[in-house]
């Protein structure tokens, strides 16, 4: 608070003006950084809300915010997004969750067996460069138009990234703590899950994190191309319906889940690995 | 760790075998004409750290050895941890030829190398954990060891929250947590102010002389600081400039326990002195000594 006390005083000329501000004036400086970014926001949504009111885009073309949470309420409270949304959610859950159980352990092996490191490090650069959209064709060809496509675009969009920064997570291992777990007489099982694996844990975090991002993209190319529900299905179906509300509160919804799974991602980072920050 | 170690047989092995199995009842590591080279990564030229090793230790020993910097003593200290294959000749541990780490020995690294995602009483207890050896007991100790280092209050920081000199001092206790019958230190106070490295040398002076430490209390200790080699050692052994050999080797008769103001005392000064005089006769002083270990790094 502002009120300064008699030991206040004693300090020098600046930090007493400090002192005297309101608390208000503190706590908008403290968030400054937050409120220009809501203030960005805000511009954008009356920009685009001012310019289809006053008729200078088509709404039917372009919507607008006010449209948009009408037709967000609407899809809420009739429970016409759960499937989509149910779907989608599944695809990225499952594929997500064999991600991690495929790329972790596979990158934690790599990066400690050079001689397989070496022989896989081009293929898994050339597969990571490959848009991985481009397998698409493909796998429908192998696996149908099922789920299991859908999915498997999915593993195969996230997997790369996060084998890729775990082997290299190993490979930076500071060679002192190799030492001391041989010097303990560390068994393997002792050393992987003891040492290797939270040493590198913050490279996973940010494997997982590109992960995340790739799967939601796999994900919903995955529905436009295998029509089977989901909310890339959705919002392409709302746009040939003309329904234009409807398919930007489907974009927004998929960005609200993107933010979140991101945060939930940097909370994790923020718990395992407050270490490797210090 | 379990890679091959080629360590080419002595013709008279059997008979230095004999030998050793007679004076076992004194003698504990019995280094045997050992010769530990390096390969450059850089450059793949071969170079050699030590030459022609001689000497046993006997047990209860605090063994110190003394060397210019890179002068070859932390490849030896690693040969002995067995983290280091030997060239030729060999390095026996109670009559048993090394091979690799083992239990009965613990290692003060130069580096504290904490793991910096555990909190100090879980770094000490990684040592028992990598043993398979999670007690109530042993968890007992690792807590009494840490209070006897004086981190009693400190055994929920991080590494990072930690000074240089506490750092050792946890480095210390997971050393000590296994009950090592050999405890071997490389140069463990040397990147530390010389205010905390003294504190230090009596701290460790103090584990070594309480009771309840391992059995044989044995310690092999690494430095190049002539004052600490003396205060700390019953022998001194020292090495000469790169590649090293055995240039002296001093039995320092200053009764224990030792205080820290034995160090300006007539006596002390006159091993020091020594100790010095060896290490320039050795040629150690000279300027300009390329390392192996330096090259190999």
């Amino acid at each position: 608070m502002s009120i300064a006390t008699a030991e206040d005083r004693t300090a020098a000329g600046a930090s007493e003006r400090a002192m005297k501000e309101p608390a208000w004036l503190i706590w908008i400086r403290l968030h400054s950084r937050a409120g220009y970014g809501v203030l960005g926001v805000a511009v954008v949504l009356v920009a685009w809300q001012v310019s289809s009111s006053l008729g200078l885009v088509n709404v039917t073309i372009a919507s607008d915010p006010i449209r948009v949470i009408k037709a967000e309420i609407s899809l809420f409270s009739s429970g016409h997004i759960w499937g989509p949304l149910g779907v989608t959610a599944e695809e990225v859950g499952w594929g997500m969750l064999i991600t991690l159980l495929i790329s972790i352990p596979l990158g934690l092996v790599l990066g400690r067996v050079t001689a397989l490191y070496d022989m896989t490090e081009p293929i898994i650069n050339v597969l990571n460069s490959v848009p991985y959209v481009l397998f698409l064709p493909v796998i429908i060809f192998w696996f149908g138009i099922g789920q299991e496509s859908r999915i498997l675009l999915v593993i195969w969009a996230a997997t790369m990234p996060l084998i890729i920064n775990t082997t290299a997570g190993v490979r930076n291992l500071n060679s002192d703590y190799i030492r001391v777990a041989k010097m303990c007489c560390a068994g393997k099982w002792t050393f992987y899950r003891s040492v290797l694996f939270p040493a590198t844990l913050p490279y996973i975090l940010t494997g997982i994190r590109l992960s995340i991002a790739r799967a939601l993209v796999g994900a919903i190319v995955a529905e436009f191309f295998l029509s089977g529900g989901g909310l890339g299905y959705f919002v392409q179906t709302a746009t040939s319906n003309f329904d234009m509300d409807s398919a930007m509160a489907g974009i927004f919804i998929m960005a609200v889940a993107a933010v979140i799974l991101t945060r939930l991602i940097g909370r994790m980072e923020h718990r395992f690995t407050h270490w490797s920050q210090g | 760790m379990e890679g091959t170690i080629f360590m080419p047989r002595n013709e008279d092995d059997t008979v230095a075998l004999d030998s050793s199995a007679v004076k076992s009842a004194l003698s504990y590591v019995n280094v045997d004409h050992v010769s530990i080279g390096y390969r450059s990564r850089k450059t793949g030229i071969y170079k050699d750290a030590v030459v022609d090793l001689n000497f046993e230790i006997r047990r209860g020993e605090f063994v110190v050895i003394i060397g210019t910097s890179g002068c070859g003593k932390t490849t030896f200290l690693e040969a002995v941890a067995g983290l280091v294959p030997v060239s030729s000749g060999q390095i026996r541990l109670g009559g048993k030829p090394i091979n690799g780490p083992g239990r009965e020995r613990s290692l003060v690294f130069q580096s504290p190398s904490l793991f910096p995602w555990r909190n100090v009483r879980d770094n000490v207890l990684f040592a028992l954990q990598a043993q398979h050896n999670l007690t109530p007991e042993t968890r007992q100790r690792a807590e009494d060891l840490l209070g006897l280092v004086g981190l009693k209050d400190a055994m929920e920081s991080y590494p990072h929250e930690l000074s240089g000199g506490m750092k050792q001092r946890v480095n210390l206790a997971r050393a000590l947590v296994t009950r090592p019958e050999l405890l071997l230190l490389d140069e463990p106070f040397g990147a530390l102010d010389a205010q905390t490295r003294s504190t230090m040398q009596e701290e460790l002076v103090n584990v070594w002389q309480a009771a309840d430490l391992g059995e044989a209390r044995n310690a092999l200790f690494i430095t190049h600081d002539v004052e600490e080699a003396v205060y700390l050692a019953d022998r001194v052994l020292v090495f000469s400039k790169a590649p090293a050999s055995l240039a002296a080797d001093i039995k320092v008769d200053i009764p224990r326990p030792r205080m820290p103001d034995h160090k300006r005392s007539r006596e002390f000064v006159e091993y020091q002195d020594r100790v010095l005089g060896e290490l320039y006769a050795s040629g150690a002083g000279a300027s300009g000594v390329e390392t192996a270990r330096e090259a190999a790094e």
